[in-house]
């Protein structure tokens, strides 16, 4: 084999899928007319693909049928499910999510929300950023509805947990009784949910959390985390002024990028997150903070911005932006099980292929939703996971993120979780724990959860769940194994008929 | 619940029976399951290397894709939709599992042919090419499925397992030459 195979070598994979350019292609084809050896490559490669091609996946036709009537069950039960959760809750709260198809994407609140995880993202592993509690309104055709009050926390069942709590020892009871305990919500707890789109970024402009995010970035002269695209944020935001986008000062911007690239490269503040995504989507900066009058323009314009990212590429030409963001995030614990051995010649071979990684992947928003709620969950930093993972338990369209959110919240705070009345963001809980019982119904963790939580439900007094939560805690007293486990379902049965005066 | 095999002799396709779905047509959905669940199922494979994986990923995809079928432009093909549903959940758990590496993964599948297994070279082949592609990497195993085995292209596959093209390129490279080296001809 020649130094010259090894080069048509490379090419000979493409080149058998018909994605090498004209010039590539008559290379190849010259060099096969007179190579017997690379001709022998390219032959069993071919071969190989013959024979992927051709395979299946072997089981018996019942195992199909079966696994047909599983998905139609599946379906079936999620179905009947939203329905009786729908009659159980009539009035209590407005539709704030569908669960059924649906034809918007992420609309205003959806935008909205972004900003604020990635205002808390953003600060991670770096100073302390608590949020502010935020409003984000459902997207309504028939404009915000207040909620129904919904009871106040009642003493007796207070008491009832937490004696329960001395029996049981268990950790869910703890959570329970003190999410019972009428105390005030933790600074990103479910917020009430009457405001418009504008107050709820309102809820930004005037916390102590949203000064030290603007001094933050002031100091980094960092962009404002917001990476969404431009033609969504005017789609979404009127208010948006159209101009932002134009670059100005961008010689000098580049180089106020530059310090910000460096702690990047050194891995040093997690505060790149924010910049990191916004080169990876090479989108113009929007800063939220700037558009309500609470700061200057943004220091970093767009074309600057790809000077930034082509100078991060000449530096780290083994590492994508978006290694980097996880780099400063999520840390070398992390990082091990990140690892792919071929992950520097992918990113060497995405620069030359592309332009930058991922910059035209069709949908941002959903990456960069997963990304912040893989990032949430990973994250080491309980406190900030929490704070992030209250934001994508929020107003949501995006069903999986938020149902997803809510459960990690759930599993890493118990019920506590719940320590608000507002009733509409315990149903939502509530149904997401509908929806997780039923993705994994031999969970007994989530029938127990599911179970507390609607009894939460019941407790605020919200219109008819009584019958709705006594259905949910026999099913987790008729399934599970465990005797102390049933015992703690029975004594939870009798808060309940307690609570709902039976 | 409708029966779409008796109905089947004319082959609805899928655009008719995506926007059947879309308007609720529940049992135009189960003919779509039935006729997509063998490839999610074998995607499932690739990544999970075990039927029950596998199974879990086909049910997940299929709710998803219910619950999501009004964003999808039904005069797209479909497989490469379902099969980014599918890769992003099978990501999701595989994630999660790094993180609790108590589960052991083992490749139980059997792969075969369009016929009854017959002894032949071309049985033989494909025996060792699918032990071969079992034992490369995942992301391997999973892009090389994608382009040989559902003919995507590398515009499809890059969307699928959002990556960008040059990603795809240097995985499939490197797909086939581990393979040659292992399966020996």
């Amino acid at each position: 084999m020649t130094e010259r195979c090894h080069e048509i070598e490379a090419l000979l994979s493409p080149y058998l899928d018909g994605e090498l350019e004209t010039a590539d292609v008559r290379r190849v084809e010259a060099h096969l007319a007179s190579c017997d050896v690379c001709r022998a490559v390219l032959e069993a490669m071919s071969a190989h693909d013959a024979a992927l091609a051709t395979s299946s996946a072997h089981r018996p036709e019942a195992e199909w049928d079966a696994l047909a009537a599983r998905v139609e069950q599946a379906l079936d039960r999620e179905q009947a499910d939203r329905q009786r959760v729908d009659e159980a809750l009539p009035a209590a709260a407005p539709r704030r999510f569908r669960w059924w198809p649906r034809t918007a994407l992420l609309g205003t609140a959806g935008t909205l929300a972004l900003a604020v995880i990635v205002a808390l993202l953003v600060p991670w592993g770096g100073p302390s950023l608590v949020a502010p509690p935020v409003v984000l309104e459902t997207e309504s055709a028939d404009g915000p509805v207040p909620l129904r009050p919904g009871a106040a926390l009642d003493e007796v069942a207070a008491k009832e947990e937490a004696g329960f709590r001395q029996d049981s020892g268990s950790r869910l009871e703890e959570d329970l009784a003190s999410a019972a305990r009428p105390t005030a919500p933790p600074p990103a707890a479910s917020p009430p949910a009457a405001s418009a789109p504008a107050e709820a970024v309102g809820g930004l402009t005037g916390g102590r959390a949203d000064e030290s995010a603007l001094k933050l970035q002031r100091e980094k002269k960092a962009p404002a985390p917001v990476a969404i695209s431009p033609e969504r944020a005017r789609q979404n935001s009127p208010t948006t002024p159209t101009d932002h986008a134009t670059p100005t000062g961008d010689a000098a911007a580049a180089g106020e990028a530059a310090p910000v690239l460096r702690e990047m490269e050194e891995g040093a503040s997690a505060s790149t997150f924010g910049l990191a995504r916004d080169l990876e989507a090479d989108l113009p900066v929007e800063t939220e903070l700037s558009r309500h009058g609470l700061g200057p323009a943004p220091p970093v314009g767009a074309r600057s911005l790809a000077e930034a990212r082509n100078w991060w590429e000449q530096q780290n030409p083994g590492d994508s932006l978006r290694d980097a963001a996880r780099k400063a995030d999520r840390g070398a614990a992390l990082l091990s099980s990140d690892a792919e051995p071929d992950s520097d010649a992918d990113a060497i071979s995405d620069g030359r292929a592309v332009g930058g990684p991922a910059a035209d992947s069709p949908s941002p928003e959903d990456r960069f939703l997963d990304d912040a709620l893989a990032h949430a969950r990973n994250s080491t930093d309980d406190r900030a996971a929490r704070e992030a993972l209250r934001v994508l338990s929020g107003d949501f369209p995006e069903n999986r993120i938020r149902e997803t959110a809510w459960f990690e919240l759930l599993q890493r705070e118990g019920p506590s979780a719940l320590a608000s009345d507002d009733s509409e963001t315990v149903i939502d809980v509530a149904r997401s724990c509908d929806a997780f019982r039923l993705r994994y119904p031999h969970r007994h963790d989530i029938l127990e959860l599911r179970a507390r939580v609607w009894v939460h439900v019941a407790r605020l007094g919200v219109e008819r769940s009584c019958a709705g939560a006594r259905q949910r805690v026999y099913e987790w007293r008729d399934q599970e194994t465990s005797d102390l486990r049933k015992g703690e379902a029975t004594v939870l049965r009798g808060a309940l008929d307690r609570i709902c005066g039976d | 619940m409708a029966e779409p095999k008796a109905a089947a002799a004319e082959e609805p396709e899928d655009r008719d029976l995506v926007v059947l779905s879309k308007r609720g047509d529940r049992a135009a959905f189960a003919t779509l399951v039935q006729r997509y669940q063998r490839r999610v199922f074998a995607l499932g494979l690739r990544y999970f290397r075990n039927d029950a994986d596998a199974d879990d990923l086909v049910q997940e995809t299929f709710l998803r894709a219910w619950r999501a079928l009004d964003r999808f432009e039904e005069d797209r093909p479909l497989a490469p939709w379902l099969f980014r549903i599918a890769a992003n959940w099978a990501l999701t758990q595989i994630e999660g599992r790094k993180r609790r590496p108590s589960e052991e993964l083992t490749d139980e599948h059997h792969w075969q042919g369009p016929s009854p297994e017959e002894h032949t070279d071309a049985s033989r082949l494909r025996r060792e090419v699918n032990r071969a592609l079992s034992e490369l990497p995942e992301d391997q195993r999973v892009v090389l499925h994608l382009r040989a085995a559902e003919g995507l292209s590398y515009r499809e596959i890059a969307d699928t397992l959002d990556v960008p093209i040059g990603t795809v390129m240097s995985r499939l490279g490197r797909a086939r030459e581990t393979m040659r080296r292992k399966v020996k001809r």
